[in-house]
């Protein structure tokens, strides 16, 4: 037991590794028992660093067995976190920083087509269930040409086949929520269809001990999977997701009453159709359309000032096409064209933005302003790729070539890429990569009055050299250098444009913003042998950004170190204990040194000393014990997912008191527990 | 829901999230602190003179006050909350980098500068103010039609501590602007205002029945005057570039040497804050601080008996 008194990241480490050698010693030693009525873990590999020609690192996860990882409180998708080149996030927010770039860089897609958001509200789960899984590919960078439109990383969620074979219900109940998914096959188990269904019960339990706090998300699923012959599949997905979050106290005073109130909620759903089709001689088609709706607001209330409204949604439709045409036996092209349509509409009501000259208010200011428009972003873009060997050397070339129309202006982006993989020899293989990835302007920030409708896209250039080797004992190792330079970003700012002589407009953001980040990750991973299975991941890293002409500093996520560790180790044919900890330096923060009154608006403004500092070093504890076992005719999974064990209280930022005279830490997830059953009838 | 229910909900809150943290009241005045300024007048034309006088508590002693005047630049970047671009920036009074004196500097407590009379056609002073890539001719159309803020930093040295403040007062022409009137408050159905012959911001019971007097641990209600005959109208340039109208506000805030408010602030429809005196005897000075909004300040401070 590690006690929180005391703790040094360095003690930590120390645990930690002592329990990762201790797991993995203890499951060299272990038999593979099996009792007769418990259906067997699948034996498959499930976390693989699988090499693709077209893309310089793919981490691919596969399979419910990445679920039982500790720390993703049975959630595949939560795995990405524990990467390298991910930088940690706070509060578990499910959104990921990678290699210096921003939350908004990394891309987060099913089936091909981006969603608003991966995870629910408060540390949830993904909107798309494991068990719907059928492969999770992470690319820190690189990232093939056949995908788009995100200047950092990119996520990418196959969704799964249902069960052919047999009819199957799931179930699920956990201390926040519950699900059920009904499968069964069909045309003579040449289809299968699945649905199913998911809804927390935060709001039947945060009221407990927060009253005025509403919570809750549920998400709904439908797939449809079709063989119609050897060569050709069809499939149809359904997906829809809804978070609520809503915080609302009624102050009485006076014989006055007033709302005091914060919300966001966002819903979106999808449907996706897609059909595959290869032909005997390796040539291969795809073919998938998307047609979705979202609705996302943020709201807020308060005394003496005008109530907040920022909502913005409408349709969002895509189509992705592509053949693969082989070249002889080594080299094969690939070409498509991708196109993607956000349709929406926007209203904000917000308290009105400061003009020119203007002294402010001791409170928010009282006028409010209203604002909506059409908010439209569409591309077409034709992509191509040519990958091949020759002896040694793998190549891979691509481009992709967008036509992007945003704010009212068209765009071309040529994006050109490339990766080299050399074979050193038979396990060790050197790897290199350089690529442009352009990335639209974020909706949030084509958003009227809030953000600037006339932000034009961003830019990265990345580039990595790295060695991957495959061990003996299941061992493999990669090690990766990387180089991201980039421009164009959007940065906020306060300043006034000059549209004509004589004529100004305030705005609040724009898009000469220009960063660059450099890093080394280095990634051991056990792959599952003898029920042990697990990975350590370490990234050194350095993140700037900078305003032209002006000096670099730290970019606001920059972590210089950060460490993730996770082990599962399946005890018996019962039992399973997993592991996982995570270290990471601080982010970087203004260093207040005092502070100045502000007469007009009867407040203290911070002084900042200009070197700043770092928050305090962040390191948490997961563990994950498994027990499966029949009843009622079921397979059963009972599982305890404790985060953060030892009670560690990360600080996310600070609270300061009125006057920055003193500070406390805000502090960031508590322990949690999750504990739930899973069944499965067949 | 139930105490005992309450006290355990309260305790698992506070095991899994933390506990708040003990900080201060903005409202108690329990070291020396500038709560605002009164600027004479809030605007100003070019060339003509305006007076600053701090409104401080904390400290009974008169100290060592230091003053600029000066235009500088409007703030570069702004912690937008969806930003995680970089750093904030900080907002402060003639000490901010890039900052243009425009009047010598002062000692008096309350002192008095004479404005430039070319201030608005100044092109350097104007680049400061709203930035250096602007053309002239868009300067000086800015100046013309919204004018300049200059801002007036004061440094109140006194009993071996140094405190900082800013006021803005708005260089513009044609531009009337006065403070609002003197608040008055009503506590316990006596009513405290400042006497007309007074220049400083003492307020007394106009019953002439000396101090008001209060329990210890007492909750008193504080009802402020709601007369608004002194807003005025006044155009802004917006954020879209456009000139509109609008009108002053009432804004109160709330400061005493002891004793806690439940609302440091206050406007309507939550005007009336409520005040509970300290469980210690002795006297308590309390101020109101009314604003409008638009650089006009007036202030009203009392002292309350605790028994």
């Amino acid at each position: 037991m590690v006690r929180k008194a005391g703790l040094t990241p360095t003690s930590a480490a120390c645990t930690v590794a002592t329990v990762l050698l201790a797991v993995a010693a203890t499951g060299h030693g272990q038999g593979r028992r099996r009792t007769r009525n418990v259906r067997p873990a699948s034996d498959g590999v499930t976390v693989r660093a699988r090499p693709e020609q077209a893309a310089a690192t793919r981490m691919t996860f596969r399979g419910a067995e990445t679920a039982n990882v500790p720390g993703t409180a049975g959630d595949a998708a939560r795995v990405v976190a524990s990467q390298p080149g991910v930088m940690r996030t706070p509060f578990g927010v499910g959104f990921f920083a990678v290699r210096g770039t921003s939350f908004e860089n990394t891309g987060l897609i099913v089936e091909g087509f981006p969603v608003p958001v991966l995870y629910h509200f408060a540390a949830g789960p993904s909107v798309v269930p494991t068990r719907l899984v059928s492969s999770l590919d992470f690319y820190p960078g690189g990232y093939p040409a056949q995908y788009g439109r995100y200047a950092g990383g990119l996520v990418s969620l196959e969704i799964a086949a249902p069960d052919v074979q047999r009819r199957t219900i799931d179930a699920e109940v956990s201390i926040f929520g519950a699900s059920a998914a009904v499968t069964a096959p069909f045309e003579g188990r040449r289809g299968g269809v699945s649905f199913g269904v998911r809804r927390s019960y935060y709001d039947v339990l945060l009221p407990l001990v927060f009253p005025s706090v509403t919570l809750n998300f549920g998400d709904a699923q439908a797939v449809i999977d079709w063989r119609v012959n050897d060569r050709t599949r069809a499939q149809l997905v359904f997906l829809g997701s809804t978070d609520v979050y809503d915080r609302s106290d009624i102050r009485r005073a006076a014989g006055a009453s007033t709302l005091n109130r914060d919300g966001i909620q966002v819903h979106f759903f999808r449907v996706i159709g897609k059909i595959d089709h290869r032909y005997a001689n390796g040539f291969a088609l795809n073919f998938s359309a998307m047609v979705g709706a979202d609705d996302i607001s943020f709201s807020s209330a308060d005394t003496g000032r005008p109530d907040t409204n920022i909502r913005y949604g409408g349709a969002t439709v895509g189509e992705r096409a592509s053949v693969r045409i082989p070249l002889g036996n080594q080299w094969a092209a690939s070409l498509g064209i991708d196109s993607l349509a956000t349709l929406f509409r926007s209203t904000v009501t917000f308290p009105e933005l400061l003009g020119t000259s203007i002294v402010p208010n001791p409170q928010a200011n009282r006028f409010a302003t209203y604002a909506e428009a059409d908010v439209t972003q569409w591309d077409v873009t034709p992509w191509a790729e040519i990958v091949g060997r020759a002896g040694p050397v793998d190549t891979s070339v691509g481009v992709r070539a967008s036509y992007l129309h945003s704010g009212g202006k068209n765009y071309w982006l040529v994006d050109p890429r490339g990766v080299v993989r050399v074979a050193l020899d038979r396990r060790t293989t050197l790897i290199a990569s350089t690529g442009l990835f352009s990335q639209p302007a974020p909706f949030f920030a084509l958003v009227p009055l809030l953000g600037n409708g006339a932000l034009g896209p961003q830019t990265s250039w990345q580039s990595s050299v790295g060695v991957e080797a495959r061990l003996d004992e299941g061992y493999d190792v990669r090690s990766t250098v990387f180089i991201n330079r980039m421009w164009g970003l959007p940065r906020p700012t306060n300043e006034l444009v000059e549209l004509r002589p004589g004529d100004v407009r305030r705005i609040l953001l724009t898009d000469n913003g220009e960063g660059f980040a450099s890093g080394i990750e280095l990634y051991v991973r056990r792959r599952l042998l003898r029920g042990v299975f697990g990975w350590v991941s370490a990234t050194w890293s350095r993140a700037e950004r900078w305003i032209p002409g002006g000096a670099p500093f730290p970019f606001a996520l920059d972590q210089s170190f950060v460490l993730n560790a996770a082990a599962s180790w399946e005890i018996n044919s019962r039992w399973r204990l997993g592991a996982r900890f995570a270290l990471s330096t601080g982010t970087p923060t203004n260093r207040v040194y005092g502070a100045t009154w502000d007469a007009d608006a009867s407040t203290f403004r911070p002084d900042y000393t200009p070197e700043g500092e770092r928050l305090p070093v962040f390191h948490q504890l997961d563990l994950r014990l498994d027990y499966r076992f029949r009843s009622l005719g079921a397979d059963m999974n009972f599982y305890v997912d404790v985060l953060n064990v030892y009670f560690a209280r990360g600080t996310e930022g600070w609270n300061f008191q009125y006057d920055y005279r003193t500070r406390q830490p805000l502090q960031g997830l508590p322990l949690l527990p999750v504990v739930g059953v899973k069944a499965q009838w067949r | 829901m139930t105490r005992a229910r309450r006290i355990v909900c309260a305790a698992l809150a506070a095991l899994l999230f933390g506990c708040p943290g003990p900080f201060a009241s903005p409202s108690l005045v329990d070291y020396p602190r500038v709560l605002a300024v009164v600027a004479e007048a809030p605007t100003v034309e070019p060339g003509a003179q305006v007076t600053l006088t701090p409104i401080v508590g904390g400290s009974v002693n008169t100290g060592v006050f230091s003053w600029s005047l000066c235009v500088r630049p409007e703030l570069a970047s702004t912690g937008l909350p969806l930003s995680s671009f970089g750093a904030f920036e900080a907002e402060r009074g003639c000490d901010t980098e890039g900052a243009l004196v425009i009047a010598p500097p002062s000692s008096e407590r309350s002192p008095t500068f004479s404005v430039p009379a070319g201030l608005l056609t100044d092109e350097a002073a104007l680049r400061v103010a709203f930035g250096a890539n602007l053309s002239g001719e868009t300067l000086r159309s800015l100046a013309a039609r919204a004018g300049v803020t200059a801002v007036a930093s004061v440094t109140w040295t006194v009993d071996g501590m140094t405190t900082h403040a800013f006021k803005r007062v708005l260089i513009r022409l044609g531009e009337r602007n006065t403070n609002p009137a003197a608040p008055s408050v009503r506590i316990n159905g006596r009513t405290v205002r400042r006497s007309p012959a007074r220049a400083d911001e003492l307020c007394e019971p106009d019953d002439g029945m000396g101090p008001i007097g209060v329990a210890m641990g007492a909750r008193v209600l504080l009802e402020p005057s709601t007369d608004e005959s002194w807003v005025e109208q006044f155009t802004i340039l917006d954020a879209s570039g456009n000139l509109v109208e609008q009108s002053e506000g009432s804004f109160r805030s709330w400061f005493s040497t002891a004793g806690q408010f439940d609302l440091g602030r206050s406007r309507a429809p939550d005007l009336n804050p409520s005040w509970v005196a300290p469980r210690v005897p002795g006297d308590v000075t309390l101020w109101l601080i009314l604003r409008d909004g638009h650089g006009g300040t007036s202030a009203c401070r009392w002292t309350i008996a605790v028994r």
